[in-house]
Parts: C-alpha cells; structure tokens; sequence
C-alpha cells in the first residue's frame, strides 16, 4: 500500500476505472504544500534568534487562542536527569496544590492528601502512591498507575479523579479511559462513569454529567447520596475545624457545599437535614438535631 | 582483567550539528503542524519554536532521540497555543500543471475529485490524518512515520487503513 504513484501521463480511462482507494492515493500522491517561506529563510531567522539569545517565548498572536483544557507542556523533563529518589507532594488542611509530574501530567491535590513518586524513574515507570484525593491529567504514553491503600487505577492518557481515604475509594472518569482495580475485581471506566466502594464493593455508575465530577477544584464540594460522616470530615479538612455530631453521622446527604464560607458551607448542610449547628471557640463545631 | 564498560551515546549537539538536524527536519516538522492546524504562517512558527527549544536544550538532548523529541515538542507547543478552529487545507496538486492531461473535462473532473478529497482530509480524526499526509507528501515510509511518532508500525498501517476507509466512504456518497 505504501504505493508512489506519480502520474505524469494520468489518462482519463485509467483514472475512471480505478477504485476510489487507487483514486485517492493517486490524487493525495501528487498533493504540494501550499506557499510558504524557504528553509534557507528559515535558518536565516533562527540564527539570529540563537545570536540576539532570543528565548522561546509562547507567543500569543491574534489569531491563537488559550484552550480551555489544560494539556501541559512538559516533554522537556524527559530529558532532565533528577537526582533526588522520592518525591512527596502534601497538602495541608485548607489547602488545595496543582502541579505537574516529570511526564508533564497534571495533578491538582485536594486538603489532606499526599502523593508520593520517584522523580528520576518516573519517565520509565510512571506509578506513584496517592493517599487522599486528587484530580489528573496524564499525558498519553506508557501506563500510568496509581496505588492507594484501597486500590489502584491505571490508565494510559485520559483525565480522571481519585478519592481514596479510609473506607472510601471513589474514582470517576472524565476523559480517555481508566482501570479500576480493587482486590479481585476490576472494572474500565469511560468518560461520564465512575466507580465507589460501598459495603466492600465496587459500584459503577454510569452516564454521569462529566461537569459535575471533580467540582472540588473549584471549591464546590458536591456529594451524591453519601453518608454524612463524609461531608463532615470534607468540611473538617477545607476548614481546619473539628465536628462533632455523633448519632447522626450515619444518615445520607445529597447536596454541596461552599470551602469559601463556613456558615454557608454548614447551612447548605444541615437546614436539609433539618439539624442545627453551633460554633464554639471558632473551630469546634457542634452537630444536632433540630428540635421541633 | 577484562573491564567492560557500557557507553551510552552521550548527550549534547555541537552547533554545526544543530544546523544540519534544522535543515534536515525543518520541512517535515513544519508540514507535521500544517496537518494539524491547516496555517501555513503558524505552522512555520510553532515549528522554529520547536527547534528553538531544542537549541535551549542542546547539551542536554540525545541526537538517536532528537527527531522524535522535535514532533513531540511541536506537538505540545501546538496544543498549548491555540484553539481548534475550522480546518480546510490549501494543498496544490502537481496534475493541475500536467499539460498532459487529455480534456478540459477531465481536469474539471481531477479538481472536483481533489476539492471533495482535501474537505474530506479536514474531516478525518487527527491521528489517521497525520499519517495519511506523512506518507503521502512527505513520502515516510511506515517504518519512518512509526519511528517518527513514536507507535508501532501496525497502529501506522491500522491508522492509515482507517483515514483510507474514512476517506473512501465520504468521497463515494457524494457520487
């Protein structure tokens, strides 16, 4: 198929009895780049940039636009050799980090999370640890997977989101592709589906609003039928506070909160649970039911 | 005693070296981006970045992975610049100059069959295009393209199957 064809003398009969594959490959065989400027004019230009040590700048001109999705440049860490082994990345209470692995994958980690790799192997053998939660972009290229202590994902070039903390592993998929794996089982998830772990097992759901996963990066933290006691320690770890609300933890919320203000963020969940809240010393919260 | 050493090719590109990889890829490295974006003038540019890029890094950069570095490179400097906007290709064809193609009908017919096949290359999913058109202008073998883009010769021969295929079907369902 790898056919070079040059028609010089291309006659009308031999074109109209050809296959259209034969046609195309003909037509595209004989196909020139349109106008433009000569490579000699071209070494001429680098050179002087490399003279005036002119850096590479990503030049915004009219006629480019930023795009929305973040794929980010990065290949030169391919080339970097780094010394140090183990690398960890941590976020605090409060506290939420973006930043990028030696692949140029982007991770952005939610409060009280840690992510652990080892930056000079990572180009080869891109797998890291995750304890917490944290949302990725991985580049397309070798297997990337990550290890928490109640599972694993693996996939190979997709953006995808990862909970994993005591009795929670929830992993929701918003491009590409992505394996999920827990003791025995194991499940691929596709754009719009995610998976939870729910009285030790894995639970997919599918046709979710892509929109709606990962909100966390934008400081809405929305929940989907889960039992309170999560929304409490999500609230304890955005705002450094401690909760209080025994009894009552069990019962399921569905709903979001705001990490821009506490009262707000409490209201939003307790009115529709009908319970009521009291703040003492500023960063002790008191949960109760709300007496008719 | 016998020491046995392992040398790797070590890192670094000399100046006059760096010339002759500009001069030897500047050309596909540009037509790589064209394909992608469908603008000459941005495709020139984004493709001196690339090899700009490659200068900055020179005492870095192994000359057996350079190539591969630059269509990477480009790649991530093309995503990262700008917006996907409305693709059409402006490609010339060689046939239109051929004295010798018989009848005015006939290269009426040729330009209608080229027009309908370059909207129909616009259309096709980026990586079966960006194959299609590196075997077809800048005449890569299989070989080459799998080498240059980092995937298997089969995902080339299957990517190229698939633009074929794609192609074949929009070119016959307008007759």
């Amino acid at each position: 198929m790898e056919s070079e064809h040059r028609h010089n003398q291309l006659s009308k009969e031999e074109f109209e009895n050809s296959s259209t594959q034969k046609q195309i490959l003909d037509i595209s065989g004989n196909w020139e780049m349109p106008e433009s400027r000569s490579i000699d004019e071209m070494h001429k230009k680098m050179m002087q940039k490399i003279e005036t040590g002119e850096r590479l700048k990503i030049t915004t001109k009219k006629n480019y636009y930023w795009q929305m999705a973040a794929a980010v440049l990065a290949i030169v860490g391919l080339f970097f050799l780094f010394q140090s082994p183990e690398k960890t990345m941590e976020t605090r209470y409060a506290e939420s980090i973006q930043f990028e692995l030696p692949d140029g994958s982007s991770v952005t980690l939610n409060s009280k999370s840690e992510l652990v790799y080892n930056e000079k192997e990572f180009i080869n053998d891109r797998t890291l640890f995750l304890d917490g939660e944290a949302f990725f972009e991985v580049q397309k290229g070798s297997r990337f997977t990550i290890n928490t202590n109640m599972g694993s994902v693996e996939v190979l070039g997709t953006s995808f989101n990862v909970l994993s903390r005591t009795n929670q592993f929830d992993v929701a998929c918003l491009t590409g592709k992505v394996k999920v794996r827990i003791a025995n089982y194991s499940e691929v998830l596709y754009p719009g589906e995610k998976t939870e772990l729910k009285d030790q097992k894995l639970i997919k759901f599918i046709g979710q609003n892509t929109n709606q996963m990962a909100l966390w990066r934008k400081g809405i933290f929305r929940f989907d039928d889960q039992p309170l006691i999560y929304i409490f320690d999500e609230i304890e770890r955005q705002y450094q506070v401690k909760i209080e609300a025994s009894g009552i933890e069990k019962r399921f919320y569905t709903g979001a909160f705001t990490n821009k203000d506490l009262n707000e963020a409490l209201e939003t969940v307790c009115i529709p649970m009908n319970l009521k809240y009291d703040i003492r010393k500023g960063n002790k919260i008191i949960i109760t039911e709300k007496n008719n | 005693m016998l020491e046995i050493v392992n040398k790797e090719p070590e890192a670094g590109i000399e100046k006059d070296v760096f010339d002759t990889i500009f001069l030897e890829n500047f050309k596909a490295i540009r037509n790589f981006i064209y394909y992608k974006c469908g603008d000459i003038e941005m495709a020139e540019d984004i493709a001196q970045d690339a090899f700009l890029k490659v200068w900055e890094m020179k005492d870095k950069i192994k000359l057996v992975t350079v190539k591969q570095f630059l269509y990477t490179i480009s790649n991530n400097i093309f995503i990262n610049t700008m917006k996907q906007k409305q693709l059409s290709f402006k490609f010339g064809n060689r046939l239109f100059n051929d004295r010798h193609i018989e009848s005015p009908e006939f290269l009426l017919e040729l330009k209608e069959f080229d027009q309908k096949l370059q909207k129909a290359i616009a259309g096709l999913q980026d990586k079966n295009k960006i194959v299609f058109l590196m075997n077809r202008i800048d005449r890569m073998t299989y070989n080459e393209i799998a080498q240059n883009l980092g995937i298997s010769v089969k995902a080339v021969e299957k990517r190229m199957k698939n633009a074929l295929e794609h192609l074949r079907k929009k070119i016959e369902q307008k007759i």
